[in-house]
């Protein structure tokens, strides 16, 4: 018992003293008085430099960077205007491609779905199609316009559909013809192929499905546009050909030996429609003609001179010039047909 | 007389004058032939077939050429009074017309007769005989001595229409004759 009292008797002297040796110290109060006036730095003492004791380290001075200038924030983007940087590749070059897009409004694969129709168009077709791609609510800038651009980049190349497409929204689509025979297309042909393939556009809700229902319709329009650019051609060549034949008669079969090989099975109809009013003139042309060597026979025949060989008969009757009597024929009735009268007796015909 | 004699007037004179341009043309094609036609209203008494031969013999035609002597003229006979037709022809045309082939032309324009279009029977009289004198024109001048042979032999039709004639005229002077003799005998026995 006495052992533990001991013992807990030391513990306790042991930790009190311990106590005391880890106590913080305190602050007199004019040293008090002085840190709150600011005359004296709490751990100035440390902070005293003596390079005798501690060496310190050598820093190396930074070296200067070159001016800068400040870089003005890109400007907020405006869903009504077309950003400055894409006009010249708009309105300024000549696009190499038929989809023109430089600011990446379609993803990759679908640029790449879009241009692989185009070109396919383009490769079946001599009327290409230029398709420049703008945002839904991108404006046009005043001082551009669709016409303009067909007037600067296409006129005097082949005829193209220029397309002005806005992503999502192909009721404010544009096309116009550029090139040769831009003027041949009248507004009327230009706006049913716009309205029919924008009502095409307007069936779908996703605007690259949009474009796509968009350009396939303006294809199909366009190939029956160069169906009857064909045959307008084809019959202007034809007239032409004629009135070269006027002219000079030597060339007729080889016009016609020339618009031979054109002919197509596939443009047969078109062909026949060509060519039916010359058809037609040449059936009345060979009717003219039948009916002139008719008219030639019989005036021919009309004026030939038939004779006849004279023999010398004795007078019979004591008649000088005739005694030919031919038959008689008696139309006093119906009764009396011609067949019944046709062996005559002697003297039937006296009435007594 | 003239080629066109409608005693009897059954042609307007428009229908005279194309008629007329019918028997030019017939004559351009045929240089030895004319055609003429005699309207008339000929007494009950009369023989067509004997009127038309006397006709053709005794006619001195105006309007043909004198290098057309009457033998190659053909004569056609309208009584619209018995209403009988008669074609006669002159010796030129002996050997190349029949009985038959006149009266197959004739039996061509029996219903316009019959109608009373005597315009149009005429047309085409005139066209179906210029037909079948064509054609034996085209066969003589290929084979005259075909004709020839045939000239020379009795012909059906011609003797036996001359045989009618005869026959009939025969028989007129006899009645004439028997009239004549009657006549006398009753006048001797008035006179007795």
């Amino acid at each position: 018992m006495t052992r533990l009292l001991f013992t807990v008797t030391l513990n306790l002297v042991i930790g009190c003293g311990w106590a005391i040796a880890e106590s913080l110290p305190v602050w007199s109060k004019i040293d008090r008085a002085r840190l709150l006036s600011g005359e004296l730095i709490a751990g100035a003492d440390i902070l005293y430099e003596d390079s005798a004791l501690i060496p310190l380290p050598q820093v190396t001075p930074e070296p200067e960077l070159p001016y800068v200038e400040n870089i003005e924030p890109e400007p907020e983007y405006d869903p009504e205007v077309i950003p400055a940087k894409f006009l010249p590749v708009y309105f300024d070059s000549n696009p190499e491609g038929y989809l023109i897009d430089p600011q990446r409004l379609l993803s990759m694969q679908e640029t790449l779905d879009r241009e692989g129709f185009l070109i396919y168009h383009a490769n079946d077709s001599e009327l290409d199609i230029k398709m420049y791609l703008f945002d839904e609510r991108q404006k046009i800038p005043d001082f551009h316009s669709i016409q303009k651009i067909c007037q600067q980049r296409y006129a005097g190349g082949p005829l193209t559909a220029v397309v002005f497409s806005f992503l999502g929204d192909p009721s404010r689509n544009q096309i116009a013809f550029g090139g040769d025979g831009a003027a041949e297309v009248s507004e009327s042909e230009v706006r049913n192929i716009l309205r029919s393939s924008m009502i095409k556009a307007m069936e779908k809700s996703d605007p690259s499905a949009q474009l796509e229902a968009f350009i396939v319709q303006l294809s199909i329009h366009l190939y029956w546009l160069e169906r009857e650019r064909i045959e307008v051609q084809a019959i202007a060549a034809l007239e032409e050909a004629r009135d070269e034949a006027e002219r000079n008669p030597d060339t007729l079969a080889a016009a016609d030996v020339s618009a031979a090989d054109t002919n197509g099975s596939e443009k047969g109809i078109s062909m026949m429609r060509t060519y039916a009013p010359y058809i037609i003139g040449g059936s009345v042309g060979l009717l003219s003609l039948c009916c002139g060597l008719c008219l030639g026979w019989s005036l021919w025949r009309g004026s030939r001179r038939y004779h006849f060989p004279v023999f010398e008969s004795p007078e019979r009757l004591g008649a000088s010039y005739a005694a030919g009597v031919g038959a008689v024929l008696a139309f006093h009735s119906e009764l009396s047909s011609p067949s019944s009268q046709r062996h005559q007796v002697s003297n039937y015909l006296t009435r007594m | 007389m003239q080629r066109l004699n409608d005693v009897a007037g059954v042609l307007r004179l428009k229908e005279r004058l194309k008629v007329r341009q019918w028997m030019d043309q017939f004559e351009k094609n045929f240089p030895q032939l004319f055609f003429s036609v005699h309207y008339a209203a000929l007494d009950e008494m009369s023989n067509i077939r004997q009127y038309g031969m006397w006709l053709l013999n005794h006619a001195v035609y105006e309007d043909v050429d004198i290098s057309r002597p009457n033998n190659g003229g053909v004569l056609l006979v309208v009584d619209v009074n018995s209403k009988v037709a008669s074609i006669s022809y002159g010796y030129l045309l002996d050997a190349f017309l029949t009985e038959e082939e006149t009266f197959n032309v004739l039996a061509k324009v029996h219903p316009h007769l019959l109608q009373g279009n005597h315009m149009k029977a005429l047309g085409v009289i005139i066209s179906k005989l210029s037909r079948v004198l064509r054609k034996k024109a085209r066969k003589a001048r290929r084979n005259p001595k075909r004709f020839e042979r045939l000239h020379g032999l009795p012909r059906h039709g011609v003797e036996e229409n001359l045989q009618r004639v005869s026959s009939e005229r025969a028989s007129e002077k006899k009645e004439k004759i028997a009239a004549s003799g009657s006549a006398n005998k009753r006048d001797e026995e008035k006179v007795e």
